[in-house]
Formats: C-alpha cells, sequence, structure tokens
C-alpha cells in the first residue's frame, strides 16, 4: 500500500512556507515569533549568533588597529577597555554559547529521531531571553555612561569582571550594571536550553537508540547541558553579590570593608572553567559526526571517544583554580590544581588520536567541511599544548595574564570551536535548505580563515613569551612587539575577509544555491534519513533504531574483507522507507501533509515573557541613579523614572508565563 | 592547488618554528623577555619551560605532519571506487595512547611540585621588600636595621643588591594589580585585602623592566616597574637617603637628572 511512496521534493520556499503554516494562525514575522518549531528556532539561534559575531568581529578588528603599532592613539584607554570587555563577552556568551545552541536546536531532535525537544514553548522562550540578553548588554554602549549628558557607555571590567574593579567606587558609570544584569538574563537562557536538550535527549529517543548508539554529537550536547545547568547557577550567584554590592551597597567584594575580591574569582572560574567545556564539547561533537562521513569510515573508538568527553565534563570542574595561580592561594593549592591540569590533558589528547585514526585508511573527500574538521585538530591541538604547558604552574608565573594566554585560548576557541562550527555549518545547510553551499568559495573560505588565524594569533605566542601583558592599549616602541602586533593586526583583517567570503557564499547559495537531494554527503546519522529541507513535523514515522550509525547500515554492508559495500537491496528500502521503518511493517498512513501528526502549537507566550527581563533590569540598572533628568520632564532624579520599570518588567514576566501556563498545549481540533 | 598549498603552508610554519627557536636574533629581543632571565628564578622558570615545550612541540609536529600525511595518502583518488575497510576501533591502540600519554604528563608532577614549592617559600636570608601598588603607580619600602622601614617616593625604581635573595611584600589598598618584571621573575597578584609574597634575585647588574600585569583600570598599560639591580654599596647608600634624598650627594646620584634643554646645544 504505501510501498510506493517516494521522499516529496520540497524547495527551500515550499519549505519556509511549509514552516509557515506549522506556525498555525500566525503569520509573516508573528508566524517567527510565535514559533515552537525547534528548526526555525535553531535558523534563529545561528542567525542572531552570527550577527553578534560581525559585532564582536568589529570589537576585535578595533582592538587590532590599535595595537597595529606602537604608541597609537586610535583609542583612548577608555574606549580600548570597553572594546576589550564587549569582544571577549560577545564572543562568549553571544557567539559561540548561542552558535552551539542553534546546532543543538536543528539537529537533535532529528539525531534522536523526535518530532521536537521535550519542551517547544521552553525553547523559543530560551531563544527569546537570549536575544533580549544579547541586546541588552550591547545596549550598553548607548546607556551604560550618564546618558543624560551623552556619555557613551559599556562595561570596561573584562569579560572576567575581576572585583573590586567592578565596584561603584571604581566603575561608576553603568557599563557594569548593564553587564552583570544582561549575564544574568543569558544564564536564564541558557539553563532554560539546558533542561530542556538534557530532558530531550533522555527521554524522546526512537525506539532502539539506546545511549550508546547516540552520534557522539548528541552525547556532547548532553554532557554540555549538564555542564550549563550546573555552571550558570554558580556564576548567576557571582553576579547577584556583584549587583547587591553595586547597586544596594552590600560587601562582598571590597577589601577596604571586609568583603573578599578574590570569592569573585573562585566563583567566576568555578563556572568560567566549565564555560570553556560549555564552548568546546559541542565543537568536539561536530568534527566526531565530520570526520567518519568524509573517511568513509566509522568514528575510530566510539566509546573512547564518548567517554572521554564525558570525562572532560567531569574534570572541568576541578580545575579553576589555573586561572589563579599567580593570587597567591599557596602552595598545596597550586600544585593540586596543577596536577587537575595535568590529567585533563589526558581525555583530550585520546580525542584528538581518535580523530587521526579515523581517517587513517579512509577514502577521505577533501569538501569544505572536512577542511574545517581538519583544521580544527590542527589548530585546537596547538590550544591543547600550549594548555600543557600552563600546567607547569611555576613556569606559568611567567605567561598568565600576556599574549601567550591570548594566543592560547584563541587557538582553543577560535581555531577550535569557530572552525567547528563553520565545518558544521557548511555540513548541515544542506539538510535545511536543500542546497549546497558552494564549494569553490567554501574552501577559500576556510584558507582565509585558516592563514589569517595562524597569522594572527601565532605571533601572539612570540609576544606573550617576550613579555607582552594583556590588555594594554599601547605599548612603547622599543619593547620589540612591534612585528608580532603587526603580524597580528594583518591577519585579523585576513580573517575578516574570509568572514566575509562566507558571507557572500551563504547569500548565494540561499537563493540559488545547487539542490543539494536528502543525502549529499552519503552520511550516517538519521538527520539525513530526512528530506532536505526537513519537513515541520521531522519524521513521518518515528524511526526504529538498530545500531549506531543505523542510517548507514542502511545502506551498506560490510564484505568479508571488512569494507563496506552498498546493499542495492538497501538503497532501495531506503527510497520505500526514508524515515527508518521496520522492513514489512507499512508506514502509518498519515500523508505527506503532516496533518495526521501531533505538533505543539505556536505560541507568543514565551516572546511576551522574554520580552519582561530587559525592561526589568532596566529599572534596576538606573534605580539608584539621582542624576536629575532634564527640566522639562520635571527635574527629578531618574530614579523616580526608572523604578517603575522593575515593576513593569516583573509584570510583563508574569503576564507572560501565566499566559503560557493556562494556554491549550495544542489548538484544539 | 590544495596539495601545493598545504606543503607552502607547512614550510612557513616550520620556517617559523625554526625562527622562534633561533631566538637570539634582532626581532626576539625585548627588554620583558621571559627567554633572556637576568636572575635565578626567571632562569628556573625558563628552563621548566622548556622542559614542557620540548615534548610539546613533539606532539605538535607529530599530529600536524599526521594530519597532512594522512589526508595526502587516504584522500579519494580517481577511479577508486572501492568503500575503505569498516575499523571501527582498535581496544590496545586505544589504552595505549590513553597511557602514555599519561605517563608523560605525570612525569612533570615532580617538577611542578617542587618548582611551586620553591618559589612559594622565601629563603630567610632574603631582604623583604614592600611592594604598594596604586592606581597607576607603584611605590617600595625597604627594611632598616631596627626592624622599621622606609618608603622610597612614587615612581622610583626598586633598588636591589645584586646576587641577594629579594623577598617582596604585595600591599594594595585599591584593585587588583600584578607585580611582574620578566626578566627576573614570573608575576605574583597585587591583593587588596591581603599581602601576598614572592621572591627572587637578580644575578645581573643592570636595569630590569617589567609593568603591572593584572587589569587595574584607565592606567593599566603605563603602569611600569624598573627594578635597579646594583652593587650592595650602592643599595646602602640608597636606603640611607631615603626618604627624602636630603644631601647634595643623594641628590646627585639618585634623582633623575633634569631633562637638558634644548637652548644648551
Amino acid at each position: 500500500m504505501a510501498a510506493t511512496y517516494a521522499p516529496k521534493r520540497t524547495t527551500f520556499a515550499q519549505a519556509m512556507k511549509d514552516m509557515r503554516s506549522s506556525a498555525g494562525t500566525y503569520n509573516g514575522v508573528w508566524s517567527w515569533i510565535a514559533t515552537v518549531d525547534h528548526k526555525r528556532i535553531g535558523i534563529m539561534y545561528g542567525v542572531s549568533a552570527f550577527l553578534f559575531f560581525l559585532i564582536g568581529g568589529v570589537e576585535a578588528l578595533l582592538i587590532r588597529i590599535q595595537l597595529a603599532a606602537p604608541n597609537q592613539e586610535f583609542l583612548n584607554p577608555d574606549q580600548y577597555n570597553r572594546l576589550f570587555t564587549m569582544h571577549g563577552t560577545t564572543m562568549v556568551f553571544l557567539v559561540v554559547m548561542p552558535m552551539s545552541n542553534a546546532f543543538f536546536n536543528l539537529l537533535i531532535p532529528l539525531m534522536i529521531g523526535a518530532r521536537d525537544v521535550a519542551f517547544p514553548r521552553m525553547n523559543a522562550f530560551s531563544f527569546w531571553v537570549f536575544l533580549a540578553g544579547g541586546i541588552f548588554i550591547n545596549l550598553s554602549f548607548f546607556l551604560g555612561g550618564n546618558i543624560l549628558k551623552g556619555e557613551l557607555g559599556a562595561a570596561q571590567g573584562g569579560w572576567f569582571g575581576y572585583a573590586p574593579l567592578t565596584l561603584k567606587q571604581y566603575s561608576s558609570d553603568h557599563g557594569i550594571d548593564f553587564w552583570m544584569l544582561g549575564l544574568q538574563i543569558l544564564g536564564i537562557a541558557s539553563l532554560a536550553g539546558g533542561f530542556n536538550f538534557i530532558v530531550t535527549i533522555l527521554n524522546m529517543r526512537a525506539p532502539g537508540m539506546t545511549l550508546f548508539r547516540m552520534p557522539v554529537f548528541v552525547w556532547m550536547t548532553l554532557v554540555t547541558s549538564f555542564l550549563i545547568i550546573f555552571a550558570m547557577p554558580v556564576i548567576a550567584v557571582a553576579l547577584f553579590e556583584l549587583m547587591f554590592d553595586r547597586l544596594f551597597s552590600a560587601n562582598f567584594f571590597n577589601a577596604a570593608a571586609g568583603g573578599t575580591p578574590l570569592l569573585w574569582q573562585h566563583m567566576f572560574w568555578l563556572f568560567g572553567h566549565p564555560e570553556v567545556y560549555i564552548l568546546i564539547l559541542p565543537a568536539m561533537g561536530i568534527v566526531s559526526e565530520i570526520l567518519p562521513v568524509f573517511s568513509k569510515k566509522p568514528l575510530f573508538g566510539y566509546p573512547f571517544v564518548v567517554f572521554s568527553g564525558v570525562a572532560i565534563g567531569f574534570m572541568s570542574w576541578g580545575v579553576w583554580a589555573h586561572h589563579m595561580y599567580t593570587t597567591g592561594l599557596g602552595t598545596v593549592a597550586n600544585s593540586a590544581f596543577g596536577i587537575a591540569t595535568i590529567m585533563i590533558a589526558v581525555p583530550t589528547g585520546i580525542k584528538i588520536f581518535n580523530w587521526m585514526a579515523t581517517m587513517w585508511g579512509g577514502r577521505i573527500e577533501l569538501k569544505t567541511p572536512f577542511y574545517f574538521a581538519v583544521g580544527f585538530i590542527a589548530m585546537f591541538t596547538i590550544g591543547g599544548l600550549t594548555g600543557v604547558t600552563h600546567s607547569i604552574v611555576p613556569s606559568d608565573y611567567q605567561q598568565q595574564d600576556t599574549y601567550y594566554i591570548v594566543a592560547h585560548f584563541h587557538q582553543v576557541l577560535f581555531g577550535g570551536a569557530i572552525f567547528a562550527l563553520f565545518g558544521g555549518i557548511y555540513y548541515w545547510f544542506p539538510k535545511f535548505t536543500g542546497k549546497m553551499l558552494s564549494e569553490k568559495l567554501g574552501q577559500l573560505n576556510f584558507w582565509l580563515l585558516f592563514i589569517g588565524f595562524n597569522l594572527t594569533f601565532q605571533p601572539m605566542m612570540v609576544a606573550g613569551l617576550m613579555g607582552m601583558p594583556r590588555r594594554i592599549q599601547t605599548y612603547p616602541d622599543e619593547y620589540g612587539w612591534e612585528l608580532w602586533n603587526g603580524l597580528a593586526t594583518l591577519g585579523a583583517f585576513t580573517i575578516a575577509l574570509g568572514v566575509l567570503v562566507f558571507i557572500i557564499n551563504f547569500i548565494k547559495s540561499v537563493r540559488n544555491g545547487e539542490p543539494s537531494g536528502d543525502d549529499p554527503w552519503d552520511a550516517r546519522t538519521l538527520e539525513w534519513s530526512l528530506p532536505s529541507p526537513v519537513p515541520p513535523y521531522n519524521f513521518k514515522t518515528i524511526p526504529q533504531v538498530h545500531s549506531l550509525d543505523s542510517f548507514w547500515h542502511s545502506k551498506y554492508a560490510e564484505d568479508a574483507e571488512g569494507r563496506a559495500i552498498p546493499i542495492p537491496a538497501g538503497a532501495a528500502m531506503v527510497a520505500e522507507r526514508p524515515h527508518g521503518g521496520e522492513p514489512g511493517v507499512p508506514d502509518d498512513d498519515h500523508g505527506d501533509d503532516g496533518h495526521g501528526i501531533h505538533l505543539p502549537s505556536p505560541s507568543i507566550m514565551p516572546f511576551i515573557a522574554a520580552l519582561g527581563f530587559p525592561i526589568l533590569g532596566l529599572g534596576l540598572v538606573y534605580c539608584r541613579d539621582s542624576g536629575a533628568v532634564p527640566d522639562w520632564m520635571g527635574g527629578e532624579p531618574l530614579y523616580v523614572w526608572m523604578r517603575p520599570l522593575i515593576a513593569i518588567g516583573a509584570a510583563i514576566i508574569t503576564i507572560g508565563i501565566y499566559g503560557w501556563a493556562l494556554e491549550p498545549a495544542t489548538e484544539e481540533e | 592547488m590544495n596539495r601545493s598549498l598545504a606543503s607552502r603552508l607547512l614550510f612557513v610554519s616550520l620556517l617559523g618554528g625554526l625562527a622562534f627557536l633561533l631566538s637570539g636574533c634582532e626581532v626576539f629581543s625585548s627588554p620583558q623577555n621571559t627567554f633572556a632571565p637576568a636572575g635565578e628564578i626567571a632562569d628556573d622558570q625558563k628552563r621548566w619551560f622548556l622542559y614542557a615545550m620540548w615534548p610539546a612541540l613533539a606532539v605538535f609536529f607529530f599530529v600536524q605532519l599526521g594530519c597532512v600525511f594522512i589526508v595526502l595518502r587516504f584522500r579519494k583518488k580517481k577511479g577508486d571506487d572501492r568503500l575503505p575497510k569498516q575499523v571501527h576501533g582498535n581496544n590496545v591502540l586505544e589504552i595505549g595512547w590513553s597511557i602514555a600519554p599519561a605517563l608523560v604528563l605525570f612525569a612533570f608532577v615532580p617538577l611542578v611540585v617542587t618548582g611551586i614549592v620553591k618559589l612559594g617559600n622565601t629563603p630567610d636570608d632574603a631582604i623583604i621588600v614592600d611592594v604598594y601598588g596604586v592606581q597607576w603607580q607603584w611605590n617600595y619600602g625597604y627594611p632598616l636595621e631596627d626592624g622599621s622601614s622606609v618608603e622610597g617616593p612614587f615612581g622610583d625604581p626598586m633598588y636591589i643588591p645584586v646576587d641577594q635573595n629579594v623577598g617582596l611584600r604585595l600591599h594594595s589598598d585599591n584593585v587588583i594589580h600584578s607585580f611582574w618584571v620578566p626578566k627576573l621573575a614570573g608575576k605574583t597578584d597585587v591583593m587588596p585585602g591581603r599581602t601576598n609574597h614572592m621572591w627572587f634575585v637578580g644575578n645581573e647588574i643592570g636595569t630590569f623592566h617589567g609593568q603591572c600585569a593584572e587589569f587595574c583600570g584607565l592606567g593599566h598599560a603605563e603602569m611600569p616597574i624598573v627594578v635597579e639591580v646594583v652593587p650592595r654599596e650602592t643599595y646602602d647608600r640608597y636606603v640611607a637617603c631615603l626618604p627624602a634624598f636630603e644631601t647634595p650627594a643623594c641628590e646627585e646620584e639618585f634623582l633623575p637628572e633634569e631633562p637638558v634643554a634644548a637652548a644648551g646645544e
């Protein structure tokens, strides 16, 4: 009966229309605002993260222009401090985290054979709160100074925000207020996302998909989500303490009055080091998906890769003080954290060797996603090895807070995370658009980024060893750092060129890229068994999973030698049962339009609830500001006007959450 | 095209690595170069760093060359349509490359611990100098015979006797700073609310430069440290001249000269 079913060929435009119709009664922009479809939320996450990437990139370029040569005055110290603070904050919280989240959203349900995440509205809430927080933090450029005097501002305490520099007496304008409340808002978004993906992965896997049949990317998402739900509360507490110090004259961090500046560092890094792995584990997951596909071999030592990821997750909680070797913790603490730091290199090394072994003996297809994946291994290895040199604690006293560190973590976060994320975009783009990104532009993009990256960050390593400290906006010309800084600036603009090529490639390919078909890479995981672009309901029939890389095994068997050979009959089976139905058991006939499939209804309540947070935040930022408003507004202190925003914001959040709780989860039939 | 690009890149990186190792030449000299130590501690730190750097470089070349080799060797050739052997893993190999790096890394543990202990305990024969960090200047206090101490003026260099162990007590009553003179020793943070300790020794007579290494606000980039490592007698004379450089001899020896007027040319 359903034996002649062939996958419906849809265009990107058609898919967008399908998605729109899945958004029910909401049309146009509203259909996006009200969507609870994990794929649309993923796209919105990705696009916003990329826009923030451009903002953070421009900040980086301004920093590099200032440092291109000694004794420059392109930026003054104040502007420079605000820019590097916002660059770090943006790249960590508004780029790498949400970009990883975009991939979680787009892929997790597809990879585990589910129709959506466990809590679709909470998913939408997570996105809107993230966007609100991101915009809120960036608003500080315009509102962080004294707006009544027309001063510009933004946080200037560094992304690490060390107290007591961040306290009111040293940072009196509102930059830090925006920063701490913005991070607080972003934390809510991350927590919502973290819980959602844990529940989704643990509870919504297709029948037969045991934990050890999950793709590595799903595993890494699970580990990352656990890290998120344990790490974000720590920074939330630290930020609340800072908030009480700044707004309500509490005394957590002011040493002069008996507070402890070191307390901030402990809490920040107790969050901050797991955070590093929150940023890198998804990237490792992406690379673990890409390498086997282009090598035409399964991932070498799947259990080792999974367990080393889990081990990294656990160990990431025991190394935070390696950011604090020079703070005078004492010999015992420094030794313990030094040894823990040495140990965490082991699981990371295992992964690198496994990836190399995956490629070994394969039949490698040199396509753009693969370039990025290998680029990841090469660059991340440098980051890892420079990390090992940091574990030699007594010699790290020399490298701490120098450009050697700047080089190290950019090798991890740019050479690592960003490379993998670009690779992921090239790899999964066809799945969600039905089109290919241009291979030619893709490779140009890769080489520009690769060369630019090395030109930017390897010279920084030299500059650091030659004694250049971080966070300085100028340096004298006889210090021998000008060549290295000049090269780094040149490299930064090469990177910018690479990103420009990516943008061109993306726009061109969305408009008229080559049609990709459903499985352009001959891939292994379930999402490639679906039509491209993926229909709103994902799986027509929930698939039955028989093994790791189930989809691959439906296409290929192994001969006596162990070589993969295509299954002709299997290929037919795939065509007949694109969603992995049991052979011989008919698909239940829901039809292609998804009418018979139960999908959650769209809702604007998550959006409304999210809207309240920045309003509440604005009220808090100015709640003690006694600067007078202009006479035509009455000349009262500013807080008279701003305090009501706290109540209004809280009311909007409450309304949103009540509306959310009371509306029916699905429309009535 | 990709092959030639890859090999060219490899060549460039090899060349870069080589240049890095020949760190004698001009572009690698800096008054703050951590690779040009002038005291025992900085010398130890350079050596310890190299202990880790050599194995790290070996792994670096293994992985980089390995990746390039694998990609070139196993890339899909024209007409080769056979799929590869489906190897899922190899427990012996994997346990091997879990344990081997662990062993190499654990070999560093004694070095790390002894190094931390050495740097963490100021020797008994050290003279103790107080360091005060403010936004954005340094000030130093020297011990006197009677157990009290005397402070030099803000902005003056730190004077220390050559070949003498010097312990520092680091104080701040404002934000966090970090005391760092790369050629003499790695840094220690100057924390408000607690007194941190570090020690070092200058084994060469000369002027050594450093700067605040913890972000401390607007003037962070311009908070230099100057340490004058001088003969014992000079040090004694300097301390004797404190706090006000009242005698002409003191003025002549330790007060910065007035800038030479252009008219004098």
